[in-house]
Formats: structure tokens, sequence, C-alpha cells
């Protein structure tokens, strides 16, 4: 039975070569997209799974609940809890805190690179597997090994072991050994791995309650759970007892292989993809099948009927509904399989050609994939063929071995019409979507309101950079000179800040910036001033913060807030100078956090220079070269045109690339959509032409009578998708908490773009039909 | 076998009501072969359709083989003339897409019979016609008698009681016609019932009797 129903799918495949093509080419250019999206979900459950105790590895996460009320989950806990645990429950067999470093930069010398760091004791590399290519684990003070690739870059083909990486300030580091290379997809995910007697070194003040580390336990085999979660209860009662506070601790295990993807939202939980980032993946892969998924419909539909016919014979013959609905069904699953061929290709196609660091095209387990893959093509083939299925599967065979047109309309419309409207509008509104989604891209590339970007050069200096400065400010062209820890745009540091001793902690962007720089990136005050521009010791306790700051510590009105102080990291005593209106430092998917710039010497990265006029950037570096020669003759100059670079940081070459194909794809199956019904359509009227030039119709006369008719349809479908792309649009866009809203007079060009493509189609098509034998068409059927 | 009585089908166009079928009577017993003939637009066809189930009527009683047919279920009515009932048009309707031999074993399929027993019921049918060299084309690489020869077949194969065909000789010429009637006469004879639906007097008369209609209504 169903091999029969697969050898008449087959026939008719190839019976109707065009609508075949359009049918298969449209869902076989949406799978590979699918399917990548479909990896990216799988890889994400398999992070973590090349360690050699996953079953009795486990991560404790803290639950916070404050006074007031408000619970907080944590992805980190306590430092000391590691070493608590291993020495007071002989259950645990091994306990190791991992701590995350943010904003490190190491210097070889003749590199200088920002190096994502973890502070690691040796014990980890006995529970989680990251063996060694050369040399020894760190354990001493200011020792560290790295990556295989961060090898490569610091010191090319030689050998690492014992050379000295320097830190601005921990000083010196030996390269203790190489990792061999591992997979990127594990949350531990880092260049190098410096030995915890550093951190313990360097950190002092380790509050029995800060949730600083990561804590991992290895219990024996065979631990009852319930004895974990005992030890677990008796460790946060002490804790509780012995700190009290007004936050009680709760601690929970976590499987290793549970940590991803995340299902409970905790906060310092790096690296982890999210249910919600998943969901994201899925959602794409299922929107660009729903989208060939719907073409498929609308033309089968349209072409239905052209088999009522058939189907009028199956049922006189004796067939029930659901043996008819099963029968086209399988005809969809088929072309979905042969869909799934083509794109299976393609997609091997684009890994050749595409390289962006976000996208992982292997998987581990390869056939876990290729049942996800199977299972989705079936599902694609069930989606796209029921709808079809039941309809057609409904007709009444009398009516249609009649010869009756149409047994199913859209009220007044007919049926035939309502699905040219129904493409008209859902092409628009795909088209609408992605091309919104690209000028949010453009949007951010290109944005000057955040902050500024314009004529900004940012150079980065050693710590004695005064001398340097002045030399560079001797050069005509600049205007002015801003000094900060890190330019805007990137990912801030943070720091704690509080109004009194007796609140909590809120944690904020923190920029360490001089008024200069604040004046260069022209940001609006709403209330005090700039940061003073005296560099005399006391301009030390001087902040400037953002209106969002101000909410969150509960100083009042921004004009409130003026003159306040405020605690910065529980210890220094911070007056508020100035209050800035809230933008967008960072990334323009979250909406702003509070922000602190505080005027502090000693962590100024980088000069910020704004120049008076724009000018050739490529000859303004060497001017800047040759000043840094002059006073750091062995160092690398790093130099970045920064209106530049934060273009490409937000429209990355291969990303936009990627998006491009996207775009284009999607663009291509709407309007391949979209030709196909018309053009079916149009040979439906085939008898309806020949009629009329038989009664007297000239060629021109036809084309007009038609097109007229049709210009109707899309002043309806115009009349639905512009509002209704404009509400979809704007939700897209409003997933970014920047935006610049939509740009209503793109959808209207789209729109024209789409109406005029549709219309030459059926003025094509038309005269064709006009220009033949009315003879042929008037003969058969 | 069949027991039609005060039939009535009709369909409203606006206020007027227009009667398609208005009290029609009629009396089938098995193995009888009877002829409706009519002008254009009596309801020969209308009348054939709710003979063979295939449409519905508005008033009145219809039994087959003691069945109270209007009072079944669509499931129902469709299992009955599935087993019992096999339709002949004029236009052949066959599925181009599948050869002879897949068209004759569509009913079979549908009846849920055994891959093997059908390839033996269908060499069988083969066989009798004579067009087992055949039953590897495409309908459209026949002519239009062999054609309405796989259509009889493909309504004979479940080897129903009652065929009915509606002028089954309307696209054929005067040849082709006369041996489709002489089959006709030698499956009625084997005991199949067989009305048709006919314009033909010469075709009218292989028949044992002759019903008239017009404007819905049975004349003498």
């Amino acid at each position: 039975m169903l091999k029969n129903y697969f050898v008449i799918g087959w026939r008719n495949l190839v019976k109707h070569k065009l609508f075949s093509f359009i049918n298969i080419a449209g869902l076989g250019i949406a799978i590979p997209f699918s399917l990548l999206c479909l990896i990216q979900v799988v890889v994400v459950f398999e992070a973590d799974n090349f360690h050699p105790y996953a079953n009795r590895t486990y991560r404790i996460i803290t639950d916070v609940k404050e006074a007031n009320a408000s619970a907080s989950k944590y992805a980190t806990s306590p430092f000391a809890l590691a070493s608590n645990l291993e020495t007071n429950f002989p259950f645990v067999e091994k306990a190791t805190p991992v701590v995350r470093a943010y904003g490190w930069e190491l210097n070889s010398n003749i590199k200088k690179i920002n190096v994502n760091p973890i502070y690691v004791e040796p014990s980890f590399f006995d529970i989680f597997s990251f063996p060694l290519e050369k040399g020894t684990l760190p354990a001493l003070p200011n020792t560290l090994v790295i990556t295989h690739e961060m090898a490569e870059v610091f010191f090319g083909t030689e050998n690492p072991v014992g050379k000295t990486l320097t830190h601005r300030e921990y000083g010196a580091f030996t390269v203790t050994g190489v990792l061999k290379p591992y997979k990127r997809n594990t949350h531990f995910r880092s260049d190098a791995m410096v030995s915890m007697a550093t951190y313990k070194h360097f950190t002092k003040n380790n509050s029995k309650k800060e949730l600083s580390a990561f804590t991992y336990v290895l219990v024996k085999p065979y631990t009852a759970k319930k004895d974990i979660d005992a030890a677990l209860t008796i460790v946060a009662a002490n804790t509780n007892k012995e700190t009290p506070s007004n936050q009680v601790f709760n601690y929970r295990k976590q499987l290793l292989s549970d940590i991803s993807p995340a299902f409970e939202k905790l906060d310092n939980d790096a690296y982890v993809e999210s249910y919600k980032d998943i969901a994201v993946n899925l959602a794409m892969a299922i929107a660009i099948i729903l989208l060939a998924a719907f073409n498929y419909i609308n033309l089968t539909l349209a072409r239905s009927l052209s088999r009522a016919k058939e189907v009028g014979i199956r049922k006189v013959t004796g067939a029930l509904r659901y043996q008819l609905i099963s029968q086209f069904v399988c005809e969809a699953i088929l072309i979905a399989f042969l869909a799934l061929i083509a794109g299976f290709i393609i997609l091997n196609l684009m890994e050749r050609f595409i390289h962006l660091r976000w996208i992982t095209w292997k998987v581990d387990n390869n056939i876990a994939l290729w049942i996800v893959f199977i299972l989705f093509t079936i599902f694609t083939g069930i989606l796209a063929g029921f709808f079809p299925a039941r309809i057609l599967s409904g007709f009444q065979p009398v009516k249609v071995l009649k010869g009756a047109i149409s047994p199913v309309s859209f009220g007044k419309m007919g049926f035939r019409k309502g699905l040219v409207v129904i493409q008209l509008v859902a092409t628009c509104c795909f088209v609408f979507l992605i091309a919104s989604l690209f000028s949010q891209f453009k949007y951010m590339a290109t944005d000057n309101e955040n902050f500024n970007r314009k004529n900004i050069y940012n150079i980065s200096v050693p710590v004695n950079y005064k001398l340097l400065q002045n030399d560079i400010a001797a050069n005509k062209n600049i205007e002015r000179i801003g000094l900060v820890s890190t330019p805007f745009g990137g990912m801030p540091s943070t720091c704690y800040v509080k109004k009194n001793n007796t609140e909590n902690n809120r944690v904020a962007s923190y920029y360490a910036a001089n008024a200069d720089f604040i004046t260069n990136m022209n940001l609006k005050f709403v209330a005090g001033k700039n940061l003073p521009e005296s560099i005399a010791d006391s301009a030390l306790n001087f902040v400037v913060i953002n209106e969002k700051a101000v909410f969150a510590m509960g100083l009042g009105t921004p004009q409130e807030a003026i003159g306040k102080s405020i605690y910065l990291n529980n210890e220094k005593l911070m007056m508020v100078q100035g209050v800035v209106k809230d933008f967008c430092y960072s990334i323009y998917q979250f909406a702003t956090q509070p922000l602190v710039m505080r005027y502090d010497p000693a962590q100024f990265h980088v000069l910020s220079i704004k120049t008076k006029n724009e000018l050739v950037a490529a000859d303004f570096k060497d001017e800047m070269q040759s000043v840094w020669k002059k006073h750091n003759p062995h160092e690398e100059f790093s130099f970045s045109d920064y209106e530049k670079e934060l273009y490409n940081r937000y429209y990355p070459g291969a990303d936009m690339q990627f998006m491009g194909m996207i775009c284009f794809v999607v663009f291509i199956i709407s309007i391949m959509g979209l030709i196909g019904m018309v053009t079916y359509n149009t040979e439906k009227r085939l008898k309806e032409i020949g009629i009329r030039k038989v009664m007297g119709a000239s060629v021109s006369v036809i084309i007009k009578e038609l097109s007229v008719g049709f210009l109707k349809l899309i002043a309806i479908s115009g009349a639905i998708c512009i509002p209704l792309g404009y509400i979809l649009s704007n939700s897209v866009i409003n997933a970014f908490a920047f935006n610049d809203g939509v740009d209503f007079t793109m959808l209207l060009m789209l729109f024209c773009v789409i109406f005029l493509i549709a219309l030459s189609t059926v003025v094509i098509k038309t005269a064709t039909a006009a220009a033949a034998n009315p003879v042929k068409s008037l003969r058969t059927e | 076998m069949i027991e039609l009585k005060g039939i009535y089908k009709w369909i409203n166009t606006g206020n007027n009501r227009t009667f398609l079928l208005k009290d029609v009577n009629l009396s089938v017993k098995e193995g009888e072969f009877i002829s409706i003939m009519g002008p254009s637009g009596s309801g020969k066809t209308t009348l054939l359709n709710v003979i063979g189930m295939l449409d519905e009527f508005n008033e009145g009683e219809y039994h087959f083989l003691h069945e109270s047919v209007h009072k079944l279920k669509e499931k129902q009515r469709t299992s009955l003339y599935k087993q019992y009932i096999g339709f002949v048009f004029q236009a052949y309707h066959l599925i181009d897409e599948l050869t002879v031999y897949e068209n004759i074993e569509t009913p079979l399929i549908y009846q849920n019979v055994k891959t093997s027993e059908r390839k033996a019921m269908v060499a069988d049918i083969l066989d009798r016609f004579n067009i087992v060299g055949k039953k590897d084309l495409f309908p459209t690489q026949l002519s239009g008698g062999q054609q309405q020869l796989v259509g009889i077949a493909r309504a004979l194969i479940a080897k129903p009681k009652l065929l009915l065909a509606d002028e089954p000789t309307g696209n054929l010429n005067s040849k082709q016609g006369e041996e489709i009637m002489a089959l006709f006469k030698e499956l009625n004879s084997e005991g199949v019932a067989i009305i048709q639906v006919t314009h033909s007097e010469k075709n009218a008369s292989y028949g044992s009797r002759i019903i008239n209609l017009l404007d819905g209504m049975v004349v003498n």
C-alpha cells in the first residue's frame, strides 16, 4: 500500500517538472539552514561530554534568599566550600574550586593579547580531562598553562614551556605547560589555566559568603544522592550560622551533564547555553521550514484542482478519506526526503565555504543527529502535506467528475484568489522580517547616538603613558585625548556599589575614565557635571554614574543624587559628581545596566583620541606609530579606528555574509513560491483567455484585463501585509533593547519590488497565453 | 434487489426550487438488464448516481438488498457500494499516472485485499478481456475502446452484483460500441444486474426493460 503511494507520488513528481522543482528546491534550500540550527541544538547537549567521571561529578550551585524575599540562584559558590566538602565528608573523593578572571591582557614582549583565563587547582586536572601536550601542571604562584592555540599565537613554533608572559598588575607568569587541543564545546572555555596559588596570593579579603568560585565535587562511586544533599544542607546551615546576614544560603548539586543546557536561570553561569538559546535556534529552524512548507502547501492546493478528478475516481472505486489523506501525506514526505538529500549536499558545500566561529558543523553523536534529521524531515512532510491532503480528500466525487471547477472557496473571493493573496502576504512578511533584522545590524554597526564613534582612534598604552600622551598631544590634528580602562562597545568590567553599608551590593559596569574621555564620547548629562579635570589625588574619589545606577541604588532623582556618596567594592567612598543619561555602551540586546565611571589613572589602558576633522586613518596611524616607537620601541603598537572597529564588530564580515545569505535564501524561496502560484493561476485561465480571444479581444487588451484583476489582489494583500509586516518587524526589533525602530520606507520599497515581480510574471505568462492559438486551449478537458 | 420509493431531489436557486428527480419509483430485481433513456437534462445521470450511492436525495426511500440506504452513514454507504456496485463512466475516468494493471487493482487495494490475491484476481480479468499484453501500458497509450475496457474491468474486479454504466459507448465508434454491448450481454447472462443510461435505441435493445425519464419524472 505504502509502496503504491510512493510510486504514484514519484510519477506525479516527474510529470509536473516545474512545480516539483519549485517544491523540492524551496524545501531543499530551507533545509540546510534548519539542519544547521538543529546541529547547534544537539551540540549544546554535548557540552563537556569528554570528562571521565561525568556520572559522579557535580557542580554546587547556590540559592540565596534575601530578607526582603527576593530569591536568586547562582552558578557560583563561596571559595571555601570546596575544601570544606573535601575535608569533612568522606564520600567526597575530590573537590576543587574554579575561579574565572576577566579583562586579562598578557604580554610576551612581542605581542600583547587579550586572554580569557580561569584559576584552577592541580586537582582540577584529576577530575576533568584536559591533558597536557607539553610540560607540567601549574601549581606555584604566577604559573599557568596555555591552550595549544594560544601557544601558537604567542610563541609560534617555539616551545612555550619555561617562557614568561607578563600581566600588568600581577607581574610575570611562567608558562609551565601547553594543553592539548580540546573541544571548544565546554563551559570551562578559556585560553589559559592559571594556578590557584596565584589567585590566593593576590586576592585578599575573601568573605566567607562571596560567591566567587565555581565548586566541583567528585564523589566516590555508589554514593547515594541523598547523602550529598544532606551534606550540602549541613554546610549551608553552618555557613548561615557562622556569618549571619540578611542573605540565607542553600546549596544544591548539579550533575556535570545537566549543566548544559541550563534549564533554570543561574547568575554567573558563564559559557552555558540556556534553554532559551536553544529555543531560539529551534524556533529559527522551524520558521525557515515553515516558510518553505507554506510555499509547498499553497502550490499544492493550487494544483489540487488538477488532481480533483483523480480524487473523484479514487473515491468512486471505494477509497475512504483516511486512505486519501495518507496518500497525499506520503507524497509530501517523498518530496521532503528528496529535499533532505538536496539540503544535505548544500549543507556540506556551505561548510566548506563558510567559516564562522559561533557555528559548529560537527557533532560527536552522528547517529543521534541523523535520527533528528530524519524525524525532522518526516515532520516537515506531514506538516506540509496534511492540510492539502485534508482538503483534497474532501472533494465530492460527483461534483469533480462532472467537472465543477472549485469545490472550496473563501467566501466570495474564491479559492484560487484567496491562495494568491495568502502567498503574497506571506512573502512580504518574511521579506520584511529579514530586512528589518538586517537593518538592525546596520544600525548597531553605524550608530553614533549612544556614544560618539566618529573621528575617534584608540591606542593601547602601558602603565607609564604620560610622556607618550604629551608627545601625541603635540600633533596638530588632535582635538582632545581621553583616557579610559577599556573603550565602550566591549564587555565592561564590573564592580559592586551600594548607597550605604547596610544595603545590598548592586552589580554595576565599571570604567576608569577621565573627563576628556566622557566629553569625547558625547555623553549627555542630566544632572551635575563631568569629572574634575584636575589630576590631584582627591580626584580619585569622584564618579559619574548613569540614571540606571541612581535608580538601582535608590538615590532618588538624578538631581538629588549629586553630592551623595556611595560605596564602591565595599570599601571606598565615592562622591557622585554627575549623572549621565542611560545609553548603550555594550550589547544592544540588553537594557542598560548601572554604570560607574571613575577617575582612576592606575587603570587607564587606552588613549581615546578625538581628531579635529576626518582624517585618512592610515596616515594618522603612521604618525602615531612613529611617536610610539620613540617611547616603546620593542612593544607592539595597537591602534584602532574606533568607528571602523565597531562597524566590524557589529557587522562582522563573515557573520554578515552569512546573514546576507539567509536573507537571500528567504527572499528566493518566497519569490519562487510567488512565481509558482502566479504561473499556475494564469495557466488555469488559459481557457478563459482562449474564449476572450475568440470573442475578439486583442493580445494587449487581454493582458490589461488579467493584470487589472491581479492588481486588485495585490491591493488587498498590501492592505493586509503592510500593517502585519510592520507589527512583526516591530516585535523582532524590540528583542533588542536599543534599536532604531522599523524603517517604514524600506518596507514600502520591498513591497513594491515584490509587487513588480508578481506583476511581471502575470504579464509575461498572459502574453504567452494570449499569443497562442485559441483553438488549442479550447479543445480538450 | 433495488427499491426506490418516492424519490425526490431538488436544488434551490434563489426562491425557486428546481426538481432534478420528481417522485421516482423503481424496482430492480437481481440479474435484470435495464436501460434508462430520455432527452438531455432529464435526470438520467442523476438517477444513476443516486442508485450508485454517489449522490444523495432529498425525499423518499431507497432500499438496496434490504438495507435502507437513506438511513446509513457515509462510511457504511461507502462499504456497501464498494462491495456490490461497479461504476462505468462515459469518459472512462482512468488515472493517467497508473498502468492498466494498477488501475484495475485500485478497488481491491481500498478493500484491503492481500497482494497475492490481488495479483490473481487482476490476472484473471485481464485474461478474460484479452488485454494481458497491455497491463503495463498507461491509459494515454491505449485507444478509446481499450480504455473503456479497462474501465469496465476495474468496475468488475470486485465481483459486484450491480453494474452501473453512464453512456458507456458515448465516446466510441460503432464497432467498439458493439463489442462493449456484447460484453455487457455476456456479463448479464452470468448474473450481474446492469443499469445503463443511453441515448441509442440500438444499445437499449440489448436490455430487457426500458425506463424513460422526462424532466426528472418517469414516463411511459
